[in-house]
């Protein structure tokens, strides 16, 4: 995928405190934006239908009815503005030329939950910076509300309380790194996992990178971030990194899916 | 990268082990009621097991076998501390099924259905949870009782619970759904269709540990695979990341649940074992055996024992692994092997005791299949009863196992009584194999062994012994070119110990004490920690400073009383004698029952009759406190065992006979001695024998085996004691012949006779000269038929010239063994030279054929008092008859006193006053003295030497004479010793005491219920079994409905 966009994206905020930094982003051109958000999620997305319908035929064996989780499979043709914003975030992590980052095991998964449940983490994968490698795990929040910070960005199931726990919970880590596992089926993937998991487990669990990234169609402002970033500095160790990154989108959320249905901006 | 143990690297080795010494030391402190400190916290303890859990995960595919069961076992020894401890009820059950999957796959299922037995499952309630919560928490209770296995009840509620699951699916899912659809939420979906394969797979797997098929299909490995499959690809899709790793735990767990049913492990090999296991499985059992302990799926399987062409095989694994499960499964083999020839295979057990338990569970658990199991007594020779079941010739009613002693096998084969059995020994299976090493009997089990190996064509070999590191060398001694050891080293233990030196540390006050324990580093896996414990009572049992500062006795009773709460508790003392000071000093209020048992009360009764009236271990009952030496008659120690299995006795005061008891569950033994009564300490081998009873399957979550040490020097003496490692098993040949080249007698074996190790060689020599009937032939294998056994073998390796002595010493013997009447040899179990000499002093005493009447013990004493006399005499006999007089006294008349009153069944608490008291010693205290005395040389002595001396005197006298008599008259003269074996003075008494009958009870109760002793001993077994107490009482009057009562617990009818 084209790296162009995130060259070209303009820096409007940044700053820091403690461990934890965040930088506000704009993208101005809205039919570069267009052309990015369809690769975007044609990268990501496979075509489920014939998964799904596997798995349903498979409940056949296990002697259970099928009718009404099947009815609940199909009732979600189309993609949803937070399964379009975890995608976009994905790629942007991706294509950023200062940063090389793994997602190992991307574009298994289908359909998601937009309730935070746990364990789990939206982005799940490595950071490398030199000979180090980290883990990283993450949390994607999309917002049209005028409000700053947004109300995703707050609260108990808000991203800061996601990354906190995510930043504390032995368990999570552990869960996630079993997972992650399974899908680092190469030999480069595995020699990242045993650096990064080596690292965190020396740590005491503490040093891996957190990153929070928050979709926007509003005009940027610090606001959304700052919050965030200083209470998650107060609460998390300072050996774990927290980068918060919020993308100020030039086409409003509700359009998204227009967009990628072939509208044109 | 494959290899993963950059985890454990980075973990950090000493924080593991401070992690795993912190789980040690709170589960010791919670057994012992400490409140100790913490010094790793729950959070760290959390961390470490979280990565050992991750490094299981990692070994799950593609990691050996091994290594994903050591990470398994670590992973669960930390994680059984803290994974169950936070988090809602769905959390702890979810982490409870981790727990059971790390223990499964780590072989630690044991240790963890004991945790869900003893705390239960969590019970959720249907109210307050939406249909999704509901199906996981019913997903987790199903594979929660999937791991208990409590019996049929939790495979039952295994398949109610998904039947009921499916039911209300179609009622409760659609609105469920719809409120998630509303809410725009998939994710339900995906963990409904993930749930319901999780309860398809636990219902495959409950009814194949239930049946060994599902719907008439074998593929169950298949099956599960295809639902777990399923159910990681909905994980998958669905993103539940939580659930995806917890299903792939799941489904590697699942995997080793077949592989340990008894249905994989025994899968196809032929129909008898199929119909066993089904009987092992049947819903009739009250314990149910769905699954093989990880040695015995080791064992049978995995070391290919059920498909083995081996002949001989050695199996050295630890004690309480299971180890007769094993032999049952080769048994079955043997048997199948040699169907056509109604073969039949020998268990040989050290002990009498051991020989009845052993006949009693071999029984028990062929009945369903049909399978005759009988023993013959250790009596050394074969009595008219034993006889008629031996030659019988209805295949209905052969049996096809017997079960003895080694020493009655050897008389009887070397009797010929294979040929008149006729029909092959298939296989001999020797439990406590390490007997072999035994100085005293050692060397007969393995000319045993070595004259079988040279003479049944068919004879195959099991050896069974707690580890040994020479298993292989053992095995191929039998079949060099057709053997296989199998080894499981000490590795796995049915659940922790802990080994600790018990110290006893002065108060404040005068007389104020209190307990520490010190754990021990051992050459066994234990759990050890590196502070010493102290105990929170001052003063257990009321004692004194001055009491265990000097007395190993009381401290032991002392440290007993504070792990009594756990369960029971054996005291190991250094000899009977010590047993009642030990058993007194735990008489206290605070150990008073509460209940009345009603068990106690008949055995109470029962003792009443056997020991005398004031025999304390009657009120000692009372207390919970039993008493376990060879100062007891047979039937009370088995009375003291069973009440120990069945946990009615809170403390067990014992010596190490206690050892040599099958299945003696108890949660802790204190050592007040390391030694044998005559200073030496115990080889580590017996040592580790008896501290592998503290905490065994089914019994408590930690093992305590406790050392008295009254100072520092006894302390440090302990600890040298501890660190010695197993020794290899091997022939007392060697040092036989070390000590006989030493006094310059290898060249003249015949000067040997006198010490029965080096009898039973002579014997052996004898022996295979009449089988091989030619001197010059005889004389070309003397080699050979040394080679045959193992101590020779190894002497040509190690000591070539010894060898070379040795063989030319067989030589010279064999030029005395031409034309001697070796047949006697083989009849009498005497060497030449005493059957010689014995022969010269039956003919100075004019004992012959005609005195051989039932008046021998009445008004013919005179005759068995001579008869005495001559045994006195005999090599083979002379030391255990002179420990019956008390010393070398030669004073057959005394014996034969001592012998008639015991066939007339005097009350053993008279005969301990008549010929056991001790003056020097007054009150209970000199009545106690006695009866011990009495029981020791009634039980461990003269019932069986007196009985084998008459049997041989009887070979002697009348030899081939006997066919001349009447059959009535043949089986009363053949009777005569069985009288003495069973003190009891009639055919028929002998009879119903081969059924179990208590002596005290035999003679009236054989007349009330009118057994004839020409009835074959299977019949007069199914007439006593027949009997109800009331038959009882009217031949005994009150108290028969309490030796009826004990009678069904000595035959495990209870």
């Amino acid at each position: 995928m084209s790296d162009a966009i995130t060259n070209s994206s303009l820096l409007q905020y940044s700053d820091a405190e403690g461990s934890a930094s965040w930088e506000g982003r704009l993208i101005p051109d809205k039919s570069r934006f267009a052309t990015y958000l369809r690769k975007a999620i044609s990268s990501r997305q496979t075509d489920s239908t014939p998964t799904f319908k596997s798995n349903l035929q498979g409940l056949a064996t296990a002697d259970s009815e099928k009718e009404y989780v099947g009815r609940l499979l199909n009732a979600f043709p189309r993609l949803r503005d937070w399964e379009i914003g975890e995608a976009l975030a994905e790629c942007l992590l991706l294509d950023d030329p200062d940063r090389e980052i793994h997602f190992p095991g991307r574009n298994l998964q289908d359909r998601r939950s937009p309730q935070a449940s746990l364990p789990g983490a939206d982005l799940v994968g490595f950071y490398r910076e030199g000979d180090a490698v980290l883990l990283l795990f993450g949390e994607v929040k999309t917002s049209h509300e005028g409000r700053t910070p947004p109300s995703v960005m707050t609260g108990n199931r808000g991203m800061v309380g996601q990354l906190e726990r995510l930043a504390t919970r032995d368990d999570i880590h552990v869960t996630l790194l079993k997972w992650l596992w399974v899908r680092c089926v190469t030999d480069p993937l595995k020699q990242l996992y045993g650096k990064a998991s080596s690292r965190l487990v020396e740590s005491k669990g503490r040093d891996l990178l957190l990153v929070g990234m928050l979709m926007r169609d509003t005009a940027p402002n610090e606001l959304d971030l700052k919050a965030p970033g200083t209470a998650l500095a107060t609460r998390v160790s300072v050996r774990t990194r927290i980068q918060l990154a919020a993308w100020y989108l030039p086409i409003r959320i509700s359009e998204w899916r227009d967009i990628l249905e072939g509208a044109e901006p | 990268m494959k290899n993963s143990q950059w985890i454990i690297d980075a973990l950090g080795k000493t924080e593991i082990a401070n992690a795993e010494a912190e789980v040690g030391r709170r589960r010791l402190n919670r057994a012992l009621g400490i409140d100790g400190d913490v010094r790793v916290t729950d959070e760290q303890l959390r961390f470490i097991c979280e990565y050992l859990d991750l490094h299981v995960f990692t070994l799950l595919s593609g990691g050996s076998s091994e290594e994903l069961r050591k990470a398994a076992a670590a992973a669960f020894q930390v994680g059984r501390e803290v994974l169950w401890k936070r988090g809602n009820s769905i959390e702890v059950a979810q982490n409870l099924v981790r727990l059971g999957c790390l223990a499964v796959l780590g072989d630690r299922g044991a240790d963890f259905r004991r945790m869900l037995i003893q705390r239960g499952i969590p019970e959720f309630t249907s109210e307050d949870q939406d249909w999704g919560t509901r199906t996981w928490a019913i997903i987790l209770t199903i594979w929660l009782s999937l791991f208990r296995k409590e019996g049929w009840d939790d495979l039952d509620r295994v398949q109610d619970s998904v039947a009921r699951l499916r039911s209300e699916q179609r009622l409760q899912e659609p609105s469920f759904l719809i409120r998630a659809e509303e809410n725009g939420d998939s994710r339900p979906a995906w963990e409904l269709i993930l749930a319901y394969h999780l309860a398809k797979a636990a219902e495959i797997l409950g009814m194949y540990l239930s049946q060994g098929s599902v719907d008439r299909r074998y593929d169950i490995r298949e099956q599960l695979e295809s639902q777990f499959d399923r159910g990681i690809a909905a994980a998958v899709q669905g993103n539940l990341i939580e659930r995806e790793v917890f299903t792939r735990l799941l489904a590697r767990a699942s995997e080793t649940f077949v592989e340990n049913s008894i249905w994989t492990v025994t899968r196809a090999v032929n129909s008898r074992v199929s119909r066993f296991v089904e009987s092992l499985v049947s819903r009739k059992e009250r314990t149910p055996i769905f699954e093989m302990l990880p040695p015995q799926r080791r064992t049978l399987r995995e070391k290919g024992l059920l498909g083995s062409g081996s002949r001989s095989v050695v199996v050295s694994l630890p004690t309480s692994s299971g180890k007769t499960l094993i032999a049952e499964f080769r048994l079955l083999q043997a048997l199948n092997q040699f169907d056509l020839e109604r073969g039949w295979v020998a268990y040989l057990a050290p002990t009498r005791a051991l020989v009845n338990q052993m006949t009693i569970r071999l029984r028990r658990d062929f009945a369903a299949i049909k399978i005759k199991v009988e023993k013959v007594s250790p009596a050394l020779e074969v009595d008219g009863i034993e006889a008629d079941m031996l030659e019988e010739e209805d295949p209905a009613l052969q049996f096809r196992i017997l079960v003895t002693t080694p020493e009655k096998l050897d008389l009887m084969l070397r009797g010929g009584w294979e040929q008149r059995i006729n029909r092959p020994l298939t296989l001999v299976i020797v439990d406590e194999a390490h007997g072999l090493s035994s100085p005293t009997r050692g060397l007969k089990l393995e000319l045993l062994l070595a004259t079988i190996n040279r003479e049944c064509q068919h004879a195959q070999f099991l050896l069974l012994t707690p580890f040994i590191p020479n298993a292989d060398r053992i095995a191929r001694w039998l079949a060099p070119d057709s053997h296989s050891a199998i080894e499981l080293g000490v590795d796995w233990v049915p659940n922790d110990r802990a080994i600790v030196i018990a110290r006893a540390h002065k108060g404040d006050k005068r007389g104020d004490f209190h307990l520490s324990l010190d754990t021990q580093h051992t050459t066994h896996p234990t759990l050890e920690i590196p502070e010493v414990l102290t105990l929170p009572q001052n003063r257990p049992l009321g004692l004194l400073w001055s009491d265990v500062s000097s007395s190993p006795n009381k401290l032991a009773a002392a440290t007993a009383q504070t792990l009594r709460d756990r369960g029971t508790v054996i005291i190991l003392v250094g000899q009977p004698s010590y047993s009642w000071g030990v058993a007194n000093a735990l008489r206290v209020e605070e150990n008073v029952q509460e209940k009345r048992d009603e068990d106690i009360m008949h055995i109470k009764r029962f003792l009443d009759d056997e020991m005398g009236p004031d025999f304390p271990l009657s009120s000692l009952l009372e207390h919970g406190i039993g008493v376990h030496h060879s100062g007891l008659s047979d039937d009370v120690r088995r009375l003291v065992e069973w009440l120990t299995e069945k946990s009615k006795l809170r403390a067990v005061v014992a010596t190490t006979t206690v050892a040599q008891g099958v299945n003696f569950p108890v949660s802790g033994v204190v050592f007040a001695s390391h030694q044998y009564p005559y200073g030496n300490d115990m080889p580590p081998e017996d040592f580790w024998n008896i501290a592998g009873r503290a905490g065994r399957i089914n019994q408590g979550d930690l093992g305590i085996v406790a050392l008295a040490a009254v100072n520092d020097v006894k302390a440090s003496k302990i600890e040298g004691f501890i660190g010695r490692s197993v020794g290899a098993l091997n022939s007392t040949l060697i040092q036989m012949v070390k000590k006989a080249i030493d006094t310059g007698k290898l060249l003249a074996l015949d000067k040997l006779h006198q010490q029965p190790e080096w009898s039973a060689f002579l014997q052996y020599l004898a022996h295979t000269y009449r089988q091989i009937g030619n001197h010059e032939r005889f004389a070309g294998e003397v080699e050979q038929v040394l080679r045959g056994t193992l101590g020779f073998r190894a002497l040509r390796e190690s000591h070539p010239t010894w060898a070379d002595e040795l063989v030319e010493g067989v030589y010279q013997y064999a030029e005395r063994l031409k034309g001697g009447p070796l047949g006697l040899v083989d009849a009498t179990g005497f060497s030449l030279e005493s059957v010689m000499a014995t022969l010269v002093r039956l003919s100075d005493e004019r004992i012959t054929q005609s005195t051989w009447t039932p008046e021998l013990f009445g008004r013919r004493r005179n005759d068995l008092q001579r008869m005495m006399g001559v045994l006195l005499q005999v090599p083979e006999l002379r030391k255990s008859l002179e420990e019956v007089l008390g010393g070398p006294r030669p004073d057959g008349d005394r014996l034969s006193r001592i012998i008639c009153d015991w066939v007339q069944g005097r009350a053993l608490s008279e005969m301990a006053i008549e010929y056991f008291n001790d003056d020097s010693r007054e009150g209970v205290d000199q009545n106690v003295t006695a009866i011990t005395r009495c029981c020791r040389s009634i039980f461990g002595r003269l019932t069986q030497t007196a009985s084998w001396g008459l049997s041989a005197l009887q070979s002697l006298t009348i030899g081939d004479d006997l066919d001349a008599l009447s059959e009535e008259e043949q089986r009363t003269v053949r009777n005569l010793p069985a009288r003495v074996y069973y003190g009891v003075n009639s055919d028929e008494a002998v009879a119903i005491r081969l059924a179990g009958v208590p002596r005290v009870a035999a003679p009236r109760l054989a007349r009330h219920i009118g057994v004839s002793a020409t009835e074959p001993i299977h019949k007069v077994r199914d007439t006593v079994r027949g009997t109800t107490a009331e038959d009882w009482r009217k031949a005994l009057g009150d108290r028969g409905v309490s030796h009826y009562h004990v009678w069904a617990i000595l035959e495990g009818e209870r």
